[in-house]
């Protein structure tokens, strides 16, 4: 993995994170989680590999920005099993369109469910069943609004700035930072 | 397929790597490395989201009113702020009203007159949306200290938790994992107020056969071991949980979703000699085990 990608990584990260953090609204209680959409996104145009380890480190980033009453790793587990399996659904999705999206709003609300419910386990006090029912659906349809945008964005830097396991447009080192 | 060998051991890597954080912080609670980190990674990241908040205002005030959709936000706004207006008078008068009747009604008017605040603004969100707390752009630069309670012109907001040099950790009021020692206004009683996420809080009577009327005002009580000076509003009390349970439905003054400019309290007068030991907050019930040395965030 070349620097220049590794940079836009992390650029789209940090976009991530300031887009949920600052900018979007928060609708009847819930943000939408843009950090977990750019996993999704990664894994879609990468592969399972990329998307677990964006996955891991996205994840990690939103549990030691969160306060004391999260548990560091948990979201970190939980995005990267969702890089990862998205990764490996990625042959069975069409190139683009309905496909991506419909994967996106599937493993958003699951990967919000299987937080939601280890906190349950773990008796962390931040969920409850209802909240993790709500939540799993913000998140679906949160991500039904915003994958159509953020997907392509992501390939199109993915395509850019040179892929792992699939073929590149460009050589990442002549990509020109936007 | 070489490519799914790596996948799996690098799967596999990662995965110890997060349950083994995830095993230390959950031992660990609030005092251990890992929320060493959690400060420094807070540390760096508040001044690049200060930065950002401060460029995308304008934007996040249209992003803001589209989550308010379907009201005449300006309009709505003033006739909001009147409301709390009124309301709040009513409050207070109740509380003198109250306070008249006891001897200590001057004292307790002047604790709550002389209370020293510090003004921040409110810059950014959790990361995820079950978390109820904020970002300020005030931090120990300023004085601020962890435990504070944090006000704005409606009445209770929250405390800060974490305090790095120049940003803070508001919990709201509303996080599930904060308890606060409050009282009905106009009957002195008092109880534990624990926020319940989105939905109104839960205000549970420390003796479980008072009485309490829908609409009756919720304010803070004063406790020692505590940084929440007493008499603060914050809400009303709008209906019994289930008629089998001791527990209250509160509901809050203020907007906890459109939260902008807040008001740090970082001090007040107290006087120790009316705060009878046996008075302390109780500790909120936290589910993570105890750290072995005294911390938490009372």
């Amino acid at each position: 993995m070349n620097a220049p990608r590794l940079l836009v990584m992390a650029a789209v990260l940090l976009t991530a994170l300031l887009l949920q953090t600052v900018l979007l609204p928060t609708v009847a209680g819930w943000r939408p989680d843009v950090v977990t959409l750019t996993v999704i996104a990664f894994a879609l145009a990468d592969g399972s590999d990329t998307g677990a380890r964006y996955g891991f480190v996205a994840g990690l980033s939103v549990d030691l920005l969160s306060g004391g009453a999260q548990l560091v790793g948990l979201g970190a587990l939980v995005a990267l099993l969702v890089g990862w399996g998205v990764g490996r659904l990625r042959p069975y999705v069409g190139a683009r369109g309905a496909g991506d999206v419909a994967v996106a709003v599937a493993a958003g609300a699951m990967g919000f469910a299987v937080h939601g419910l280890t906190a349950l386990l773990l008796d962390l006090r931040q969920f409850t069943g209802a909240n993790v029912v709500q939540g799993a659906t913000a998140t679906a349809l949160w991500n039904l609004l915003l994958a159509p945008a953020i997907i392509p964005a992501v390939r199109l830097l993915s395509r850019r700035f040179g892929t792992v396991d699939g073929p590149s447009g460009a050589a990442g080192s002549s990509g020109r930072a936007w | 397929m070489p490519e799914r060998r790596t996948s799996r051991g690098l799967l596999a890597v990662l995965v110890l790597v997060s349950l083994l954080l995830l095993s230390v912080d959950y031992r660990q609670g609030d005092v251990g490395v890992i929320a060493a980190v959690q400060r420094g990674a807070l540390t760096v990241f508040g001044p690049v989201a200060e930065g950002f908040a401060t460029v995308v205002r304008p934007i996040g005030d249209v992003f803001s009113s589209i989550g308010a959709l379907g009201s005449l936000r300006d309009r709505n706004a003033a006739l909001e702020s009147e409301l709390r207006r009124l309301r709040q008078e009513r409050v207070s008068g109740v509380e003198l009203q109250r306070e008249n009747d006891e001897l200590r009604a001057q004292l307790r008017m002047r604790q709550r007159l002389g209370v020293t605040t510090t003004g921040a603004q409110v810059i950014a969100q959790p990361p995820n949306s079950v978390e109820r707390s904020v970002l300020i752009d005030a931090g120990a630069d300023r004085g601020l200290a962890p435990g504070m309670a944090v006000l704005n012109e409606l009445g209770l907001v929250g405390k800060l938790t974490e305090v790095t040099a120049s940003n803070s950790r508001v919990e709201l009021l509303t996080s599930p994992s904060a308890g606060y020692g409050v009282r009905i206004a106009a009957t002195g009683e008092e109880g534990l107020l624990t926020g319940s996420g989105a939905s109104p809080f839960q205000l549970e009577m420390f003796d479980p056969e008072v009485e309490a009327a829908n609409g009756d005002e919720v304010v803070t009580k004063l406790f020692a071991g505590t940084s929440i000076p007493g008499g603060v509003p914050v809400g009303i009390v709008t209906r019994r949980g289930n008629d089998t349970s001791r527990f209250l439905r509160v509901q809050p003054y203020v907007d906890f979703t459109r939260l902008s400019v807040v008001q740090v309290v970082r001090d007040f007068p107290r006087q120790p000699s009316e705060l009878p030991a046996e008075q302390r907050v109780p500790e909120p019930r936290r589910r993570r085990p105890p750290p072995p040395r005294a911390g938490g965030n009372g």
